[in-house]
């Protein structure tokens, strides 16, 4: 008995002094489950992925629209001749070029006909002209753009300063300006006063320039909008009670203040809340959101294309190879690296299979060693005419050159571009923790902007021409990963092959170059509940 | 800020209640979590996953009980979740003689009495820890212990009783219960048979 009063007495002990126990957790947890249980509130992941994705466009902007790149567009010269040396065809390729070429107010061209040969009449004097109107016009107008920035933002500035200083000749400055008073909606007023903006401060914003008003309208009666629409019947209760938390804070109440709420509204509380619980989402628990990067090695496979490939032999899959031998040993060209960005969402729709798409950004990038020239040469790039059946040749300047020159330079075939992947992945095997995934994806690309340098007919020059860049694109991507979870975040980490299906240059240009990419994924996703 | 306000907001998926909620519980719940862990990182760990079960699963709440019966129950639950993913854990609840603990002097950390108490239960070896907590402190039968940890309803109580004869020895030499195997008389103090 005594013994197992002892019991007793010892078990009521721990309990008691087990319940006494309180230990306080770090904020960082509270975070945690914040972010967890309102995960809309938080996409720190997409945010990054959309401010780099923004960035890579920029760059590409910034890239594709160097002055520079415009300079053997500008002093090129063109000749066209004809490739079987037959006059007939001449003719008629080098109108259709110079219909095309017109059109792309690139380069002027005038065929005739005598001895059977195309001369040229160069109107690079007065594109160049025009091209630098235009670019002054633009500037200009940039600058005049500017200007009246600059001096808005200087007077709105003034305007203010000098409205705080006095506000009493608010209305008179508003008067003397003749602008219309804009009209602010109950929610955006609502807006302002929450900031704890003052009516002095406001006026003068209302008495900006009109272009500016509207401007200012515009933002506000989206944010009113948005305003409204977050108003759901549900929010309705949290303002309730966030009120009565607040209020509760402010007068310093502890918890025996309860009665501030009355028992019929408390029962409306829990009835309300009863009833309007919300409804449970289809997708719960089924859908992720994903970031990731993918560093790669870039490269090509380039060839001749066999369907323009001139049959010179009786034995023309054997010339082909050979041809593209020779090619392969003229160039001197190496791997870079590039990079992919991409954000998406991923939906289960088996256990073991998951199928997801998303936008994503690409840098590909390969060098050609080559050689700088004090001055440009002439040499042509062959191109193929899909009406006749027939290659031609075109004159480019250039000042590289494949095997010699005054200096050893890299150059660098880029292409920025931004596609749409959709695709699937498979889960091989593994546990909730850690698994081991396959995946493929079928990526329509568009070619934002990039730097090409094509090989001259005769192998010894490369010229620049980034017309002949494919805007469109068709990409497959193979990865294999592994999966593996922590803090409630799910990494992936593993190798991608990427696959460029169409050539990179147009059709016209007679060899075919794809891109390969050999890239490392990683990559991070959040359930979204 | 009542308990039935807080419920009605956490209903309501309201973010402040839900604060409100966390604020008030999980001070306890994280003691009750580091009884389980392995160390305090471990403890947090299972706090996190238990509340976010609590927020999801707040609609199953009936007020039938104490709220704060109903979070236990999940803490508690989640926290032999965790243990039982833990293959190391695994093993040791199955382990009829685990190996006995250090009871030196300075192994024993001396803040106030409960952090005491708790800091001696977590000297013991995992599967008795559990066992002892399940039993002693959150009241739970050994059939049901057996059922929550897959063993047997023996195993549960043999490692009860072991767990709580290492667990006197500790106090014992920490000098937080006396030695029951002394019994004071009016002569001064006498050792008596087990």
């Amino acid at each position: 008995m005594n013994r197992k009063f002892y019991t007793d007495d010892f078990e009521r002990m721990l309990k008691e002094m087990s319940d006494e126990f309180k230990m306080y957790p770090s904020k960082r947890i509270w975070n945690s489950i914040y972010n967890n249980i309102h995960p809309q509130r938080k996409w720190p992941s997409v945010g990054m992925s959309i401010s780099l994705i923004f960035t890579l466009i920029l760059v590409g902007h910034l890239n594709t629209s160097n002055p520079a790149l415009d300079y053997q567009l500008t002093s090129k010269q063109l000749v066209l001749k004809n490739a079987n040396d037959n006059p007939t065809n001449a003719i008629a390729n080098s109108t259709k070029f110079l219909d095309k070429s017109l059109t792309d107010n690139q380069r002027g061209v005038l065929p005739t006909n005598d001895l059977g040969s195309t001369t040229l009449v160069n109107k690079d004097k007065a594109y160049n002209n025009q091209s630098v109107t235009r670019q002054q016009n633009i500037y200009s107008n940039k600058q005049v753009s500017s200007k009246i920035n600059e001096k808005n933002v200087l007077d709105n500035e003034q305007a203010i300063a000098e409205t705080k200083l006095s506000p009493s000749n608010n209305h008179q400055d508003l008067n003397k300006s003749n602008q219309p008073v804009i009209n602010l909606t109950q929610n955006s007023v609502d807006l302002i006063a929450d900031n704890n903006s003052t009516e002095i401060e406001l006026e003068p914003i209302l008495s900006l320039p009109t272009s500016q008003k509207s401007n200012i309208d515009d933002l506000m009666n989206t944010i009113s909008e948005n305003e409204i629409s977050r108003r759901s019947i549900k929010n309705d209760i949290s303002e309730v009670l966030q009120n009565e938390i607040n209020s509760l804070n402010q007068k310093g109440l502890s918890q025996n203040k309860q009665e501030l709420v009355s028992e019929k509204d408390k029962e409306w509380i829990e009835n309300y809340a009863f009833y309007n619980r919300p409804a449970t989402k289809k997708w719960a628990g089924k859908l992720t959101t994903m970031a990731y990067a993918t560093p790669s090695v870039v490269y090509r496979s380039l060839s001749n294309n066999p369907n323009y490939f001139v049959n010179t032999n009786s034995n023309s899959s054997s010339s082909l190879i050979s041809a593209n031998q020779a090619l392969r040993e003229q160039l001197n060209q190496m791997p870079a690296m590039g990079l992919e960005i991409g954000t998406g969402l991923q939906y289960s729709i088996l256990k073991n299979l998951r199928i997801k798409g998303g936008v994503q950004l690409n840098f590909t990038r390969y060098s050609t060693k080559a050689f700088a020239n004090s001055h440009p040469f002439s040499t042509t790039i062959t191109l193929h005419d899909f009406v006749s059946n027939t290659n031609y040749e075109v004159y480019e300047s250039t000042p590289y050159s494949n095997k010699s020159g005054l200096e050893a330079i890299k150059l660098h075939n880029e292409t920025f571009q931004f596609s749409l992947p959709i695709g699937a992945d498979l889960k091989l095997a593994g546990n909730e923790k850690i698994q081991w995934n396959i995946g493929a994806t079928i990526q329509p690309t568009f070619v934002i902007g990039g730097k090409n340098y094509l090989i001259s007919s005769d192998y010894r020059n490369f010229v620049k021409e980034p017309s002949l860049l494919s805007r469109w694109n068709l990409n497959a991507g193979f990865e294999t990963f592994i999966t593996f979870k922590s803090n409630g975040l799910t990494w992936q980490i593993g190798p991608q092959f990427r696959r460029q299906l169409f050539s990179t240059n147009s059709k016209q240009y007679v060899m075919e170059e794809k891109l390969l990419n050999y890239g490392f994924k990683v990559g991070v996703s959040k359930l979204i509940k | 800020m009542t308990e039935e306000l807080i419920l009605a907001g956490c209903l309501t998926n309201n973010a402040a209640a839900q604060e409100a909620l966390y604020a008030r519980f999980s001070p306890r719940m994280l003691g009750v979590c580091y009884r389980f862990a392995k160390n305090r990182e471990d403890a947090e760990d299972m706090l996190q996953e238990s509340f976010i079960k609590i927020f999801s699963q707040i609609h199953q709440f009936r007020n039938e009980g104490v709220l704060e019966g109903w979070i236990r129950r999940i803490v508690v639950h989640t926290c032999i979740n965790v243990l039982k993913k833990n293959k190391k854990f695994s093993d040791s609840i199955d382990i009829t003689f685990a190996s006995g603990i250090g009871t030196k002097e300075e192994t024993i950390p001396s803040i106030i009495q409960a952090k005491e108490v708790v800091e001696c239960i977590r000297l013991l070896p995992i599967g008795y820890r559990t066992v002892l907590n399940l039993y002693a402190i959150e009241g739970y039968s050994h059939r049901e212990i057996g059922d929550m940890l897959d063993i047997e309803e023996s195993t549960s109580r043999s490692q009860y009783t072991r767990a709580k004869s290492m667990l006197e020895a500790v106090l014992v030499k920490k000098k937080i219960i006396n030695d029951p195997s002394v019994k004071k008389t009016f002569f001064g103090t006498s050792r008596v048979a087990k």
